[in-house]
């Protein structure tokens, strides 16, 4: 089966099982990083992609349920090749540990600052609460949503 | 120091110093073999080109036994490197963890990395810094105390010279001074920077590679299929249960059972849904039974960590009696361990996120009955991993399916198979006694740790127990007799830790091992003396520290103004809370190890009275780790550990049923999220000219006697048992009622 | 009799019945409590009070999202209208920090507010009606304790003849049994325990009692399963409950999940939630008394696996990868969130898709904070019409019953209540 899905503007045609997750497709066929996995289970949120503007995790998101639409990573948010508004303000606060959780945060801080450009910190921890870190980045992170939410 | 990600791997293709790097680690080149990269060069401790190469156009390679995953230890490694070369922080690119290009530094662990992996490769600069100048010197007819270095070149008297030009791409040959002349802290412009962490951008832009993403030519993916059971045995494989999925090939050997595949989802569907039958036996005791379970496990020999004055026959009036407990709990990493082997012709390269490559060189040695010179470990940073995790399982798992099939495999371990299989921390249960005078002094203070025994060798491998290949079956747990012992000055102390003889499920380090339980029971339960004395925490403490201990007397005076910190002992009285909702603050100290890094802490709490939901506020936390290399990736950790030890203290908890782990999942094994993160506040003490300490676990000792003395100061009731769950406070509140 | 008597009569009976009517229908208004004349309540009573306001799901409904808790403004969809919770913090404008204890009393026996005029039983007053007086007095020291907040209910948006509450005097003539409830004295303390609360103070009937067309729970088909809130509370008791023992329904109520019965989804995993807050032995008094409802010597619900149906092939494939994962694991290995059949809970059994559909829109993430089932959301992710199709995939392979009607209108009515912008 081959689906046809647009990813960060391009069009790709994904062969293989249609029950395949996106993350799959992601990483393995088109050579993305960002997403990861984390749990397979919609539980972590490492592996949160923008589909047709909405957060997801593409971990559970099979490829035949795609067709036609638009998803958005991590590596979707550069311009120009550099970091992007909120690329930027997490490198401004040095936002990572490991860092495996991380492309899932930014994908998720770009899909609360979509419906919401400049959120309460009230709104911003709900905002926030389906990704899991396990490194205790939170507090970092929560900083570069307010550095985001300010630029 | 190059920012881009994979440019420390990649600028080794580039041929640093005396090396002939001639294979790729990435972008699918298949690798040479272990035999060829075993010579590349010197690993040997003490000499300088162990730690440091220079390659003709100055271009610095630091090597380092001890690795990064995240913590910023690479980072500062380069900084301090660059620091003693004097040259800038992007001609610097550290290589971690690879058996044949960096030296045996043993596991990265406890905390250590700055202060002895860093200083080795510091002093190894500093070595090479002076034979740099005294060959300049000789080449420029100048003296030595004519020359000064900037950037990497050296000038004097009109001439100049660089780094590259001198070594001409030769080797050092020089063996590390130990007594070698340090840079004076004063001139440093580089250690003491809030450098950004090395890989940090590629890390949010999708860029940086992880072992996770690491792909190598001819590599198929493979699933390993776990018993249902830790003791159980392998009976039958229905083939036919996977036959609808392309190309699927099983690899059984003993126990051990594994599907590979060309597409990585479809091993991860063979794995789902291949039926196997098991013989499953019940091998753990009953969870709701743990700590009768743990009291009555032999113990296999006692360690006294302090014994002064006589604690039987220290004269008291009465006692304070407390028995703590510290739950089983998982690292969690948040991707699940990987590693990619390549097993060929006898030799064995592995790729994974092993915290200690040497060590796991040795043991896939041992399992595959091959030398350890036909061994290569690397390095990859992987998802953090707090300790010892699943990495070297995994590497166990991806050896063994390449050696059966002759082919690279990468081996990607699932959820399930992280929460049900990786090492855990192991429970801990603890029995102290305080003996109070007539003057209101404590005349004694005992204590009884039960944990079990081994500390400093290897945890079993996995996949060598299922496949029954030869493996060490110790336990390791790593050093957690530590901090058993207490920094302050009673008369008569006596600790013993119960080396017990076995432990449920295979225990290793996670984040501060022992110091952590060790440090919760000792510091909560001096504030259970204290208020039994009715005395502030805070001074009271002060009064039991060695009056010649200045820096950890400074760390409780700053503590105390930092935290806005008011006398009076706990629990408060009358309260401020508002209805149901209680308020109190804590604190603990903790001098890591009673040697290193000081950390004193204050919790704010506040609490629901009626549901026992506990909602840490805020922490302030005062830290002294010496001389500061990287003060953004020192906040950075202390951040993450009072976060991580927060989610730890108030919610974690393994389960198990008598057969194996049940909580293999984030929905059974819940963690703290965005809503219930503490603001932490941090005062940094920064001692330029002493030795660097480490930061990447102190912090997390302190945490869980502050947030216990801060609920007894809210609501009077003393947490002696973690997890902190509301159905214990409440437990708790209902017996303070009655 | 002349017509003129006649006539006379007429207007005396009229006068005598519009007495008696204002009789019925007229409550006093009570005196409000003194401001700062509040007694001390003992810990242990506000306690016990506590549990109560969690068995009774107090907060949940007098809560707002987002509001303060207790504050009032939640909206009750009925099919009357819509109903607003009022405000039931101490604050004296807005709340009941006028109402003296009789006043409260009053209103949970009667259904009449302090100042006498009638509840709708939108507030199931006929429910605590049969909580005891130390009860009600636990619980009214409770609602002392929790903070103040000022905040005005919206106006209930009830159409005519609705709006009329005085109608509510002649409903409560017809349904409105006060008084608590008689111990029946040849069952165990506990099995009491247990009816005491579940007839009074979880009220379990307002969900899972069907209603007549005046709104009132069905007395004869009591806890026998109704739709609320587009969900079905699925039947306790009566033809089509499915047998429970007493150690699976305590496991239920107390972690939201047991193996032969499911998870608690929707409302109910709100429910869960208060339960895990009260003593366990309250919860293990209601699992006595509902599993006695049924026979629970009847055999386990066999696990039922019909295979890939054929018109829904190519719905398998969003089967294996959204769902297998937690959900279909070969054998009896381990797997994650427990590894339950679904065949094996209510949802996909009831006669219509409300409880599958809706569980697929939303998930289930009551318990996210401590343990219990977990499913994301799909409402998010897939479309309207891969959620229908998902829906009759799981009906037809995992049970017994016939495809549903009107599963794509159910998933648009829950994917339209899903909260914009909540991806998971
Ligand atoms: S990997 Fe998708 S939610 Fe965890
Ligand atoms: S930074 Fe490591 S999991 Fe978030």
């Amino acid at each position: 089966m081959s689906v046809s899905i647009e990813v960060n503007g391009t069009r790709h045609d994904i062969d293989g099982d249609p029950s395949m997750p996106l993350l799959y497709a992601l990483r393995d066929q088109i050579g993305l990083r960002g997403a990861k996995f984390g749990c397979g289970l919609g539980q972590c949120g490492a592996c949160t992609v923008i589909v047709d503007g909405r957060a997801v995790f593409s971990c559970l998101t099979p490829i035949s349920a795609l067709e036609g639409r638009a998803v958005t990573t991590t590596e979707g948010l550069l311009e120009d090749g550099k970091p992007g508004k909120v690329h930027q303000a997490f490198i401004d606060e040095q936002a990572a540990q490991c860092g495996y959780c991380i492309a899932g945060m930014v994908m998720r801080v770009q899909h609360l600052l979509e419906r919401n450009a400049d959120p309460t910190d009230e709104e911003i921890l709900t905002g926030m609460q389906a990704n899991l870190c396990r490194c205790g980045t939170h507090a970092a992170i929560i900083r570069a949503v307010q550095r985001a939410a300010r630029t | 120091m190059t920012i881009a990600p994979n440019l420390s791997r990649r600028s080794l293709l580039q041929g640093a110093g005396g090396l002939v790097v001639a294979f790729s680690l990435t972008g699918g080149v298949r690798p040479a073999s272990a035999e060829t990269a075993a010579v590349l060069k010197s690993v040997a401790e003490g000499a300088v080109d162990s730690y440091i190469s220079i390659d003709p156009k100055g271009m610095v390679t630091v090597y380092s036994g001890k690795i990064d995953y995240g913590t910023g230890v690479r980072t500062g490694f380069a900084q301090m490197a660059a620091e003693e070369l004097s040259v800038p922080l992007d001609r610097v690119t550290v290589i971690e963890g690879d058996t044949s290009l960096t030296p045996d530094q043993g596991p990265t662990y406890g905390s250590l990395s700055i202060e002895v992996g860093g200083q080795a490769i510091r002093k190894a600069a500093a070595t090479a810094r002076e034979a740099l100048l005294d060959a300049a010197g000789e080449r420029l007819g100048v003296e030595r105390a004519g020359l000064t270095i900037t950037d990497g070149m050296i000038r004097g008297d009109g001439g100049e010279i660089s780094y590259g030009d001198l070594l001409n791409g030769e080797n050092f040959s020089l063996e590390v001074n130990e007594n070698v002349r340090l840079k004076d802290p004063a001139q440093f412009t580089i250690v003491g920077q809030p450098i950004i962490r090395d890989g940090l951008p590629g890390k949010i832009t999708g860029a940086f590679e992880y072992m996770q993403d690491l792909k190598i030519d001819g590599m198929a993916h493979a699933r390993v299929v776990r018993p249902p059971a830790i003791d159980a045995t392998l009976e039958g494989v229905d083939e036919s249960s996977i036959s609808h999925l392309p190309d699927v090939q099983i690899v059984q050997k003993g126990n051990f059972l594994a599907v590979v595949a060309e597409s990585e989802w479809t091993a991860v569907r063979a794995a789902r849904e291949i039926s196997v039958t098991w013989a499953t036996t019940e091998s753990l005791p009953d969870q709701a039974q743990l700590w009768t379970h743990v009291r009555e496990t032999p113990i296999a020999k006692d360690d006294v960590t302090s014994d002064i004055g006589d604690v039987d026959s220290a004269a008291g009036t009465r006692q304070v009696k407390a028995t703590y407990d510290f739950a089983l709990h998982t690292h969690g990493s948040i991707g699940p361990s990987c590693s990619v082997a390549d097993f060929s012709d006898g030799k064995l390269v592995s790729w994974s996120s092993s915290q200690a490559t040497h060590r796991l060189r040795g043991q896939l040695s041992d399992m595959f009955s091959v030398p350890e010179e036909d061994v290569r470990c690397i390095y990859i940073e992987g998802a953090g991993c707090y300790g010892r995790n699943g990495h070297e399982d995994a590497a166990a798992d991806a050896a063994l399916i390449s050696r059966e099939l002759g082919r690279p495999i990468r081996v990607q371990w699932m959820r399930h198979d992280e929460h049900g299989w990786d090492p855990k921390g192991p429970p801990t249960l603890i029995d102290l006694t305080a003996t109070i005078d007539d003057a209101g002094a404590v005349a004694a203070w005992s204590s009884e740790f039960f944990i079990p025994q081994g500390a400093g060798g290897r945890v079993a491998l996995l996949g060598a127990n299922l496949a029954d290949l030869p493996t060490n079956q110790d336990t390791n747990p790593g050093g957690i007799t530590n901090d058993s012992a207490i920094p302050y000055g009673f008369p008569n102390i006596r600790t013993v830790c119960h080396r017990l003889e076995s432990t449920p499920l295979r225990p290793s380090w996670i984040r501060a091992p022992g110091r952590m339980q060790n440090t919760f029971a000792n510091e909560a339960f001096l504030d259970e003396v204290a208020a039994e004395l009715a005395v502030d925490p805070m001074e009271y403490r002060r009064g039991l520290i060695d009056p010649a201990d200045k820096r950890g007397l400074a760390v409780l005076d700053r503590l105390k103004e930092f935290a806005g910190w008011e006398p009076r002992p706990s629990p408060r009285s009358g309260g401020d809370g508002d209805g149901a909702r209680l308020t109190g603050r804590g604190m603990a100290y903790v001098k890591y190890e009673l040697k290193r890094t000081y950390v004193g802490a204050v919790a704010e709490v506040s609490m629901d009275a009626n549901s026992g939901a506990i909602k840490v506020d805020r922490f302030f936390v005062v830290h002294d780790c010496g001389q500061i290399i990287n003060p953004a990736g020192v906040r950075a950790q202390i951040e993450g550990n009072v976060i991580q030890t927060t989610s730890r203290t108030l919610m974690e908890e393994l389960t198990f049923d008598r057969n194996m782990v049940t909580s293999l999942d984030w929905a059974s094994y819940p963690i703290l999220r965005f809503p219930d993160v503490p603001e932490v506040n941090i005062e940094l003490i920064d001692y330029p000219n002493e030795v660097p300490w480490g930061a990447g676990e102190p912090t997390a000792a302190v945490v869980s006697a502050c947030i216990s003395n801060a609920v007894f100061d809210a609501a009077g009731i003393r947490l002696r048992s973690v997890p902190f769950k509301p159905a214990k406070v409440r437990a708790a509140l209902s017996e303070q009622r009655s | 009799m002349t017509y003129r008597r006649i006539g006379l009569v007429s207007i005396a009976v009229l006068i005598a019945l519009v007495i008696i009517a204002f009789a019925l229908i007229w409550r006093p208004e009570l005196t409000a409590t003194a401001e700062g004349a509040e007694p001390a309540y003992g810990k242990d009573e506000i306690a016990r009070g506590y549990a109560l306001a969690q068995l009774g799901n107090c907060e949940s409904c007098h809560t707002a999202e987002d509001g303060a808790a207790y504050a009032g403004g939640r909206p009750l969809d009925t099919p009357f209208g819509t109903i607003f919770a009022v405000n039931i913090t101490p604050d004296r404008e807005t709340g009941i920090g006028e109402w003296s204890p009789e006043a409260f009393t009053r209103a949970m026996r009667k259904g009449v507010d302090r100042e006498g005029a009638h509840l709708y039983p939108a507030f199931p007053y006929t429910s605590f009606t049969k909580i005891d007086d130390g009860d009600i007095s636990a619980l009214y020291a409770y609602l002392r304790t929790v903070p103040a907040v000022e905040n005005e209910a919206p106006e209930n948006a009830l159409p005519f003849p609705f709006n009329i509450r005085a109608l509510m005097a002649g409903w409560n003539l017809l349904f409105l049994d006060a008084g608590p409830v008689k111990a029946v004295s040849r069952e165990s303390d506990e099995w009491n325990t247990g009816r005491y609360l579940v007839e009074g103070v979880t009220h379990c009937g307002a969900c899972h009692t069907p209603r007549n067309a005046l709104g009132a729970e069905k007395s004869s088909d009591s806890l026998a399963g109704a739709e609320i809130d587009g969900w079905y509370a699925p039947p306790l008791a009566g033809d089509g409950a499915r047998a429970w023992n007493k150690p699976q329904l305590a496991a239920y109520l107390s972690a939201g999940f047991s193996r032969d019965h499911g998870a608690a989804a929707g409302p109910m995993g709100e429910t869960v939630t208060n339960l895990s807050k009260v003593a366990p032995a309250d919860v293990t008094a209601i699992a006595t008394y509902v599993a006695s409802l049924t026979d629970d010597t009847s055999p386990a619900f066999a696990a039922i696996d019909n295979g890939v149906p054929d018109d829904l092939a190519a719905t398998h494939a969003l089967w294996v990868g959204a769902c297998a994962s937690c959900h279909e694991a070969a054998d009896g290995r381990a797997n994650p969130s427990y590894g339950v059949p679904l065949s094996v809970g209510f949802a996909l059994r009831g006669d219509k898709p409300l409880n599958a559909a809706r569980t697929i829109v939303g998930g289930i993430d009551a318990y996210r904070d401590r343990g219990g089932p977990y499913m994301p959301a799909f409402g998010g992710t897939l479309t309207a019409e891969q959620i229908t199709d998902l829906t009759q995939y799981v009906r037809a392979r995992f049970s017994d019953g016939a495809a549903w009607e009107g599963v794509g209108d159910t998933v648009e009515q829950a994917l339209s209540e899903q909260n914009e912008g909540d991806g998971q």
